[in-house]
């Protein structure tokens, strides 16, 4: 693919790599067709060497760019794969262009890491062969994704609940105390995870009702020594217009369940990857 | 809403770019070069090794 904004240092590079054999197109992933071109000028794809282009088909355009298959060809990728700061970087340069793209298109179908083609021809197939693109595009259209998540400072809910039922002072000395002391940790064990489980429900079902969509997933486990346990991971998809009403919204919620020891932290916006169905459909 | 530090928040937003990036999109068969399951192995493994680093850095209890 010629390429006409190539910079100096790509140019060198290029000069470099004269016995290189050969580019792929790695695919970031796909926008209206009428999204113009010059919304990836400024970002650097996953190859910095090369530019991000879009490839336009009949109903949707890929986001694009070439790769070295020195580096992102079958063997080599699955050597940098294993290299935590590749992996970082390469990570960091997709989720900028898609970043580029809600930015600039009115609508982003976010693919997953790694979609790599042998060339554009290659491309082209994939634009023809998937029949949902335009469907997803109509259903994002407007929209960008926040992350919630929410966690209980366990310890300090256990206590106030202690302190409330006056069993704060209840020193275990003897067998029988011994017993009541560890039937009271079980009770207040089960009282944290009921109260986090209803306080995800609630916060789930406010966050949801000013969004198009949420999607919850698994909650991810604390480390031994963090003293926060996540109850809430969720995703919502939003108007990009009507971030107010989701911010009012969470900061409604942050404000009643503080005092219980709850946190809530929100990311984004993203483009919206957690409400593409991963797999190919039949 | 949080009041970690900013090289906290910062990898606090890696881990949640690494979980959308390597884990959620469009997963494409066919022509392409990196398989799902390669995908899904690296993910697990940068996610260990981001949650762990996010611990280390994780400040004290404000007790102020």
């Amino acid at each position: 693919m010629a390429n006409p904004r190539r910079s100096e240092a790509a140019d060198a590079a290029a000069v470099d790599d004269a016995a290189d054999v050969g580019t792929a197109l790695y695919v970031y992933g796909v926008v209206p067709k009428d999204t113009p071109p010059d919304v990836f000028a400024d970002v650097g794809g996953v190859d910095p060497a090369h530019p991000v282009v879009l490839a336009v088909g009949d109903e949707a355009a890929a986001i694009t760019s070439e790769v070295a298959l020195r580096e992102f060809g079958t063997d080599a990728v699955e050597a940098n794969l294993r290299d935590p700061d590749w992996l970082r970087e390469k990570v960091v340069a997709h989720e900028h262009v898609l970043n580029a793209a809600l930015a600039g298109a009115t609508s982003v179908v976010p693919f997953r890491f790694g979609a790599i083609y042998d060339d554009e021809a290659h491309v082209h197939r994939l634009l023809a062969d998937r029949s949902d693109f335009p469907e997803l595009l109509a259903r994002f259209a407007g929209t960008h994704e926040w992350g919630v998540k929410a966690f209980l400072d366990r310890e300090g809910f256990r206590e106030r609940l202690a302190r409330q039922r006056g069993l704060a002072d209840a020193d275990a000395s003897g067998g029988r105390e011994y017993m009541l002391r560890r039937q009271l940790e079980r009770e207040l064990d089960d009282a944290a995870v009921a109260f986090a489980a209803d306080c995800a429900d609630a916060a789930h079902a406010r966050l949801e009702a000013v969004a198009l969509e949420g999607r919850t997933n698994p909650a991810q486990r604390a480390q031994d020594d963090e003293p926060d346990v996540m109850f809430l991971n969720a995703a919502y998809l939003l108007r990009r217009d009507e971030d107010d009403r989701f911010e009012a919204e969470l900061a409604s919620l942050q404000r009643e369940y503080e005092p219980d020891g709850v946190r809530f932290e929100r990311t984004g916006p993203w483009a919206p990857y957690n409400f593409v169905d991963g797999q190919e459909p039949a | 809403m949080s009041t970690a530090s900013p090289a906290l928040q910062q990898q606090v937003t890696l881990l949640e770019l690494v979980d959308r990036v390597l884990n959620k999109g469009v997963v494409l068969t066919g022509d392409i070069t990196l398989s799902v399951a390669g995908v899904d192995l690296v993910y697990v493994g940068l996610r260990l090794l981001l949650a762990s680093v996010a611990t280390l850095e994780r400040p004290p209890e404000d007790t102020s």
